[in-house]
């Protein structure tokens, strides 16, 4: 199915972004720049929801950018998977246009912060939606870009340069290995369509993209594909679990997630992390999924699987470190950006149930789960970020202990605190405990008990981070009394969001949510699944010349 | 049967509504209707199966002596401040947590009640409570998460995603049957982490002795019986003897372990946490016969010791607290003859005492008296294990005497300071009414629930019915008791000794 919308959304908001700088001419109120990302970011919404409204009804909505076919031109291509991330981040970057109603007030320059939140968007939806690998480059590097440059939005901090060098220069080296990554399958594949690298890689027949891309006999189309293969997703999975921050890569993401302005951290924290994920699973499970050319055995085990072991044991070990240093930090965005690797390693643990030797049932759970525990921890952590760096702002400073019994001057943005504290942590009515749950089904399932067991472990080490900041907010009196500053917009955001997980927490278990989730998982990761994704991409030429588009 | 819950739901919002307000009444009347109505299902019929009404009504009047206790202990040890909302909370979170009929709501309450055990025990700051907060989460909280995660996903396992969450928690023991036995180790090792059995035994001395006096009384009398809880919820499903057989002889090693331990203490309130460990390993061993045997003594064995133990364990916690006020010190080296000062103290301590220690007709007699004959049919079903049993079940019952002892000689001991104190200006008065007076609550009904609960646990378990020629010797042991409790109360207000020292702390 073809739809306009998608094609849409980046476009606008690559446009908006440009031209943003052209207002400062014309005006510098803060409530126009305020009310014009609000806009953009209703307008996403609702593209992203009518794609997602597609997606729900069984398509794979398809926009060949320019009527050029597939493998020619860039194409986009939406499945359950990254269409549920896109929603989940245009409902983020709705959240981000409201809180700098309030946000621009307390700083100067925000003109630039919304060119480069907006660019920064751009850069996310692209990633998720493209269905092309070098747009994924691209956008990749605009999202990078508009990174670095919101890293060290205040210039005059030096740890804000300082932390967006540190991010650029391995950043650079990160997108250039995935640049090259990309290049190696173009040299072997010929193509740079994800459907068709896919097709070619698991060797499933085509009817008009291999018209452009030509045919492949055995291992060979332009080039050895396997080996073209196993280099590049050495050199793209780097990328990606840079971008995720993932155990060796992730020393960037303290410093840069603090020292951005708030909502940009908020961002980072949402949906930049889930992009890297996003790419993981795209290009373990649909373009080399369990039946492609990486299924030959290395030490005795598949390749593509133990890839995917080595992942899920970097995710234990980000779990654990993010959990740990948590608990010993002063810093208060610090804390949260550990909370945030914590919370990836928890994304990457499951991994292990995405190997090619469990059934379909199990890959799809571990999906679902994946993708719900992306869900909650996106919405909860850049709640928290808002909620805790409005009162960092409003303290004038980022320490915890600066803000020791907050909770009685400011009773409701705490509480909308607390409520997404004990999400993150796993309280039972929270949907952070069923997506905790969601995680450990699957690994029971499939035997991964160490697996299992570190889930339950690492969320009860980060519960003393958690419970570190509960008590510093309520149990001791205020320290400096000071006038009480006006957050409503901040609370009412922040406490409508916690209610928000609660309502989801309530009907997670009165309706069928994981049963569905598990069905649209299954539509993704099953062999017919990734058959439908090709195929979606493959009729688009006939589409095309029957003329329409419908 | 649904209005029972739903009265029981409104009595809980009433008690925390009290609880903010810092109204007694509607407390009191919470908590007291909270006990009526598993009474009220167990005699008459309701949706609670006998354990969950026994467990439930114990949490309740646990936490009405502890609430109670609160409004003052705040007042005269911090100063004033909010423990009383988080003992209330805590209470009810547990009292919900027996009273959950499925897994969703059990899962919610245990969560919150283990979320709100940590606040709790590191409610006075200092960094002796953090590291036992630490431990509490690490060796308590973690493997108990694990074991109620797995349980919850080997139930999804059985019957679907969705259901497992409303499952009844009555059919948890038939629905998990025939699973992997790593999945039942993880919810045994879990469920006994919070219940403190060995290997999952060393966060609790800490926690319980540093937490406030009430709160360890919950912590203590009811919140280690989720655990317990929890592993009779799984039992029936576990069949493979080698399993049973390990957590037997875990909970016999902690018992022993437990009453050594506790000798060696010098804190009062330590000597009561290792107490703590030994009565829960001995229950855990009683399940465990419970299981292997499929005798019905060795459950009215665990059952009594669990009803002994919460009274007579908060009771003693709360009268540890009430001595730490009057005295300002808990090391028992430094104190001894108090009963002088403070004999309503002392006789409430004494009862208790000799409830742990056994004395008829108390509560804790029962306990033990069926604790050894269940041992000694174990004994004869299995002669070997039978044996090593009950030497060391033995052995912990006399440990568990001598440690009593030992508390009570803050009471009648010799006092070791050797340096002359001053008397503190303490109204008496205020410590008897406010204090004293909820210590009794739990410690009188160790005594005066005896013929109830034994008859309850007989009857309603269908062991045998209650004969009348029983009644003579209870009968007569409790004049002898009485006459005992009152020589002694005489005693100690007229003790020949003279000593200078009046109580208080050191100069």
């Amino acid at each position: 199915m073809i739809l306009h919308e998608v094609g849409l959304i980046p476009i606008l908001l690559a446009l908006a972004g440009f031209i943003t700088p052209i207002f400062t001419l014309f005006t510098r109120n803060r409530y126009f720049y305020s009310t014009y990302m609000l806009v953009i970011a209703v307008i996403v919404l609702l593209f992203s929801y009518k794609t997602m409204s597609a997606v729900v009804e069984g398509h794979i909505v398809v926009y060949p950018f320019g009527g050029w076919p597939p493998p020619l031109g860039i194409t986009y291509t939406v499945d359950f998977m990254n269409g549920v991330l896109g929603l989940l981040a245009s409902v983020l970057f709705l959240k981000i246009s409201i809180y700098s109603f309030w946000y621009y007030g307390k700083i100067t320059g925000y003109e630039w912060l919304t060119t480069l939140i907006l660019l920064l968007m751009t850069g996310v939806i692209g990633c998720l939606y493209t269905g092309d690998i070098f747009n994924f480059f691209v956008m990749l590097e605009i999202l990078c870009v508009s990174s670095y440059a919101l890293v060290a939005f205040f210039k005059k901090r030096r740890w804000a340069i300082e932390a967006s060098i540190s991010y650029a220069f391995i950043g650079a080296i990160a997108t250039t290995f995935f640049l090259f990554g990309v290049s190696f399958i173009y040299a072997a594949y010929g193509t740079l369509n994800m459907a068709d690298i896919a097709a070619k890689a698991q060797n499933i027949p085509l009817t008009t993209m291999n018209l452009w891309s030509g045919l492949c006999i055995d291992d060979i189309c332009f080039g050895n594909i396997a080996l073209a293969s196993v280099v590049s997703i050495a050199l793209m999975l780097w990328a990606l679990t840079f971008e995720a921050g993932l155990f060796p890569n992730n020393y960037w993401l303290p410093s840069a997630y603090t020292e951005a302005p708030t909502p940009a951290s908020a961002l980072f924290a949402g949906i930049v992390d889930k992009v890297g994920t996003y790419g993981v699973l795209r290009v373990m499970l649909t373009i080399f999924s369990s039946s492609s050319i990486l299924m030959f055995k290395v030490l005795g085990i598949s390749f593509r699987d133990l890839v995917l072991l080595i992942l899920s044991i970097l995710g234990m070990v980000s779990g654990y470190l993010g959990s740990l240093v948590m608990i010993i930090q002063r810093d208060v965005k610090r804390f949260l950006s550990y909370s945030t690797i914590s919370h990836i390693g928890l994304l990457f643990i499951p991994f292990i149930g995405l190997s090619s030797n469990y059934s379909e049932e199990v890959i799809a759970k571990t999906l679902a789960a994946i993708l719900f525990h992306s869900i909650v921890h996106a919405l909860s952590e850049s709640m928290l970020f808002i909620g805790l760096g409005t009162l960092a702002t409003i303290s004038g400073s980022r320490k915890i202990d600066d803000m020791s019994g907050y909770g009685r001057l400011y009773p409701i943005i705490t509480l909308a605190i607390t409520l997404g504290l004990l999400n993150l942590l796993g309280l039972a009515p929270f949907p952070g405990f069923f997506s905790k749950y969601m995680m450990f089904l699957p690994m029971i399932e499939a035997s991964a008990y160490l697996q299992a067991i570190s889930i339950v472990i690492i969320s009860g080490i980060s519960a003393v981070g958690y419970f570190r900041i509960i008590y510093l907010l309520f149990l001791p009196k205020p320290k400096n009394i000071q006038e009480k500053h006006r957050i409503v917009l901040p609370s009412i955001l922040c406490i409508s969001v916690a209610l928000i997980l609660l309502i989801l927490g309530i009907t997670y278990m009165i309706y069928g949510v994981y049963d569905t989730m598990v069905g649209y998982g299954k539509m993704v990761v099953s062999s017919d699944g990734v058959r439908e994704y090709i195929m979606a991409v493959d009729i688009v030429y006939m589409k095309l010349i029957s003329g329409g588009g419908k | 049967m649904e209005i029972l819950y739903y009265v029981l739901l409104s009595m809980v919002t009433l008690i925390v509504i009290g609880s903010i307000f810092r109204n007694r009444v509607a407390r009191g009347i919470g908590y007291i209707v909270l006990a009526v109505i598993p009474l009220h299902s167990m005699i008459i019929g309701g949706p609670w199966d006998f354990i969950s009404s026994m467990l439930a009504i114990l949490a309740a009047i646990v936490g009405l002596a502890s609430s109670m206790y609160t409004n003052s202990y705040e007042e005269l040890k911090y100063g004033g401040g909010h423990l009383h909302i988080l003992i209330d909370v805590f209470a009810v979170a547990v009292y919900t947590t027996f009273t959950a009929m499925d897994i969703i709501t059990f899962i919610v309450c245990w969560l919150i009640a283990e979320i709100i055990g940590f606040f709790a025990i590191v409610y006075e700051v200092e960094r002796k409570t953090l590291t036992a907060g630490l431990r509490y989460i690490v060796v308590s909280m973690i493997p108990s998460d694990i074991a109620l995660m797995t349980l919850l996903t080997s139930l999804s396992m059985k019957v679907g995603f969705v259901e497992a969450l409303f499952t009844s928690i009555n059919e948890v023991g038939n629905l998990l049957v025939g699973l992997p036995p790593i999945l039942y180790i993880m919810m045994m090792l879990g469920f006994i982490a919070k219940a403190a059995v060995i290997p999952l035994h060393f966060w609790l001395p800490d926690a319980h002795s540093l937490a406030p006096a009430p709160a360890s009384a919950i912590l203590s009398g009811v919140m280690v019986k989720i655990g317990v809880y929890g592993v009779f919820r799984i039992l029936p499903s576990v069949d493979m003897m080698y399993i049973l057989i390990t957590f037997l002889f875990f909970g016999a090693i902690t018992g022993v372990y437990g009453g050594l331990l506790a000798l060696a203490q010098n804190d009062i309130k330590r000597i009561l946490a290792y107490s703590t460990i030994e009565h829960t390993g001995l229950i855990v061993t009683e399940l465990m016969v419970y299981r292997l045997t499929n005798l019905l003594i060795p459950l009215e064995a665990a059952l009594a010791i669990v009803c002994s133990h919460a009274l007579y364990k908060s009771a003693l916690f709360l009268n540890s607290g009430s001595i730490e006020i009057y005295s300002h010190t808990r090391e028992i080296s430094r104190l001894g003859y108090l009963a002088r000062e403070i004999p309503s103290e002392a006789l409430s301590a004494l009862i208790s005492i000799l409830s742990l220690i056994g004395v008829p007709p108390t509560i804790g007699f029962i306990a033990k008296l069926f604790l050894l004959v269940a041992s000694i049919y174990y004994l004869i079903i299995d002669p070997i294990l039978g044996t090593i049993l009950i030497v060391l079940i033995s052995f912990a019952i006399t440990l568990a005497a001598i440690y009593s002892i030992k508390y009570a000689t803050a009471y009648w001991g010799t006092w070791r300071g050797g340096i002359e104190s001053k008397k503190i200006g303490m109204d008496l008065e205020i410590l008897k009414k406010k204090l004293t007076m909820w210590e009794y609550i739990p410690a009188l009904l160790g005594i005066v629930g005896t013929p109830p609960i034994t008859i309850a646990i007989i009857t309603i378990l269908g062991h045998e019915i209650v004969r009348l020629e029983l009644a003579l010797p209870l009968f007569l042991s409790t004049i002898i008791f009485l006459a005992f409790t009152y020589y002694m109360y005489i005693r100690l207000k007229a003790a020949s000794r003279d000593v200078q020292w009046l109580g208080g702390a050191l100069p």
